[in-house]
């Protein structure tokens, strides 16, 4: 829970919209810069490695399926 | 004929952004480019640096708008240049500069000498990967090409259209790999190859909205994409620029920017992307009052 909302709050400080859509295209919504941004946050937040690559690859493309993905990583 | 010259290379290159498909049109253009290529490659290197500087001073003498503006930022950054210093600087900044980027036409033709120490010599050699910040200065791709010469995989941004590219093999020859910075994969590309031990050079002197940096005493942003890159897949990162030699010899300079800081004398942290940028940012500064004609003044570099 705590992943999920450092993610939708970094992507709304970023976006600057208040009621972001969890199916959007990650990356369509914020810069690629800020996705390397919050990839570092949430790795030194949550003392995580997170192998990015895997996050590019064309079956994780949503907000939410990001959001589960490092959860994934996290709970492992 | 120079300005002609310099005018229809600038119409080609502007013309072949428009389209992503390889059209009739761009295949003429091409080949019209290759022509132009071709002749300037008949000239000696020496012969060429003076009709292409020259054009680059013609095109500056024209541009009414970006001769203002390069000598608005040479002022702000050396207040203490006389007005005839810094229009004389503008004029030689821009033919240099001019050069500096045709010479990517034929990169093959270029064996920089290259300098750096010990450790981050090892750093090239090791096959490892790197990220390295470089700049708008002298030769542009002269970084790569230098990394092309200790490493299998050189990996840089370009903004050449990739049909032009495919065509001539500019990057291809000299085995550099050049990602285009409008394709779609140009991000997850790049990602990619850092994670996969290439030496990645990305300039970075440029204004774009992402760090605070200081340059030349005023407040401005900068791309900081690069020590992200470093970061996120814990490679070394460098800084790297290259230059003119009087004889056209280009040298090849690299140093490494250390990702820690001591504190309290004895332990070791790591150092943020602000602090990192800082760093690269005040080495950038010291550069370019070396060798003020050979930087790209000509950018809106403190943009608001």
């Amino acid at each position: 829970m705590l992943i999920q909302q450092s993610i939708i709050h970094f992507i709304e400080n970023k976006t600057h919209c208040p009621l972001i859509n969890l199916s959007d295209n990650l990356l369509s919504t914020i810069k690629s810069f800020d996705f390397m941004m919050l990839i570092l946050e949430l790795e030194q937040k949550f003392n995580l490695k997170l192998p990015f690559e895997q996050a590019l690859s064309t079956n994780l493309k949503q907000i939410d399926e990001f959001i589960t993905w490092v959860e994934l990583h996290h709970d492992n | 004929m120079s300005l002609l010259l310099g005018l229809s290379f600038t119409m080609i290159i502007n013309r072949a952004d428009k389209s992503k498909k390889r059209s009739i049109k761009q295949i003429a253009l091409s080949k019209g480019l290759k022509l132009l290529i071709f002749t300037l490659s008949k000239l000696s290197r020496m012969n060429r640096k003076k009709l292409i500087t020259n054009i680059g001073r013609s095109i500056l003498h024209f541009a009414k708008k970006t001769r203002l503006r390069t000598i608005a930022n040479i002022s702000k950054a050396m207040p203490e240049l006389s007005i005839k210093e810094v229009t004389d600087l503008a004029f030689d900044a821009y033919g240099n500069c001019a050069f500096g980027v045709a010479e990517s036409f034929w990169l093959a033709e270029i064996e920089p000498e290259i300098f750096c120490d010990e450790d981050t010599l090892r750093i090239l050699q090791s096959g490892q990967g790197a990220c390295i910040a470089t700049m708008h200065l002298g030769c542009y791709e002269a970084v790569p090409l230098a990394v092309a010469k200790f490493a299998n995989h050189s990996v840089t941004l370009t903004n050449i259209p990739s049909f032009l590219d495919e065509t001539m093999a500019f990057y291809s020859a000299v085995n550099i790999t050049a990602i285009n910075k409008k394709s779609a994969n140009a991000f997850s590309e790049l990602l990619t190859s850092a994670s996969s031990n290439a030496y990645i050079s990305l300039h970075c002197d440029l204004y774009a909205n992402q760090t605070e940096v200081s340059f030349f005493g005023q407040q401005t942003k900068a791309p900081s994409g690069v020590v992200l890159l470093a970061k996120m897949t814990n490679k070394p990162l460098l800084l790297a620029y290259a230059i003119y030699q009087d004889d056209g010899q280009v040298q090849v300079f690299f140093e490494t920017i250390n990702l820690t800081k001591k504190v309290d004398g004895q332990r070791f942290v790591e150092q943020t992307v602000d602090q990192l940028m800082s760093v690269i940012y005040q080495r950038f500064e010291e550069i370019i009052k070396q060798y003020p004609n050979q930087w790209y003044w000509s950018y809106n570099r403190w943009k608001k």
